[in-house]
């Protein structure tokens, strides 16, 4: 099966593979460019944090402890990271973040990472749409 | 496969009952044992439904192993590409297998054998126990390493 007949957005044109599979870390980890974890509430999370709060806000706190901050677009700003929190149903589903470049990088659960030019291109299908943007100065 | 309604006798309300047999699927069993006779002594409506083959209790472990193996292919096709934990193990093929209980728990360790993968949530349901330390939160090569080993000291895999 092909990235794209996992993303309803992705295209052969609008993004990159950039590593291989692997199970070892999650989008989340790889957001707070942590490479050797899968990050899950109440298992491996930055904050405390109950096993069963897989919500939205759990992942924005968790994104707090690390120096974000809510922030209104994934537009580039000069000085700062940003991150694209995507949601479905009340419960987080993945977190992008923004390269220097102003393209965003995502870890797609245990398949590969990717570089995508907008954040529209990982929305859709199980991933639901952006629901925060945060920042935090580099 | 004989399923029949009955009422509970403490609260009245309508459960289904589910009779399997083995070895043989003619009917003639369940009237030589009894139960169809004694449901119809409770006045319940017995529905009939039987396999087109025979289940011998080799078969019944085959029937385990495919089945399992029929929803593993499916969760994992189905949720490869995402992070959340919660949304890999609601998906229905793994309730399913969570819901085969503790006849599928070597096949789980088999499969952390051969690759890790998140079956520590459907492990954890079912035998209520989790050996991972806390130094091995979230590395899921170490955490499948514990339960394959768990595995092994309870003699349900190879050593």
């Amino acid at each position: 099966m092909n990235l794209t007949d996992l993303f309803p957005n992705l295209t052969g044109e609008n993004h990159e593979i950039t590593s291989p599979r692997t199970v070892r870390y999650n989008c989340i980890a790889w957001a707070a460019c942590n490479t050797e974890r899968w990050w899950q509430p109440g298992v491996f999370w930055p904050v405390d944090s109950s096993r069963n709060d897989h919500g939205i806000g759990n992942v924005v706190e968790a994104f707090r402890s690390l120096g974000y901050e809510e922030c209104d677009d994934g537009a580039l700003e000069g000085g700062f990271e940003k991150l694209a929190l995507c949601g479905s149903a009340m419960m987080y589903t993945h977190a992008a973040r923004q390269l220097p470049d102003g393209k965003w990088t995502s870890k797609l659960g245990q398949l590969q990472d990717i570089t995508h030019t907008t954040t529209e291109a990982i929305e859709g299908g199980d991933y639901g749409e952006v629901v925060q943007y945060m920042k935090r100065l580099l | 496969m004989l399923v029949a309604s009955t009422l509970c006798h403490s609260c009245s309300s309508e459960i289904r009952v589910t009779y399997n047999f083995f070895g043989c699927k003619c009917p003639s069993l369940a009237l030589a044992n009894g139960i169809v006779p004694a449901l119809a002594r409770q006045g319940v409506e017995a529905k009939q439904s039987w396999r087109s083959d025979k289940m011998s209790s080799t078969q019944v472990v085959e029937s385990i192993h495919e089945r399992f193996h029929e929803l593993r292919d499916g969760w994992k096709s189905k949720t490869r590409h995402l992070s959340n934990t919660a949304q890999i193990s609601l998906v229905f093929s793994y309730q399913k297998i969570i819901g085969m209980g503790p006849a599928v728990v070597p096949l789980i360790l088999s499969e952390l054998e051969k690759e890790p993968d998140h079956w520590f949530w459907a492990l954890e349901a079912i035998t209520d126990e989790n050996s991972v330390a806390e130094s091995d939160a979230g590395d899921i090569e170490a955490s499948a390493r514990v339960w394959v080993q768990w595995g092994r000291d309870k003699g349900l895999l190879a050593k």
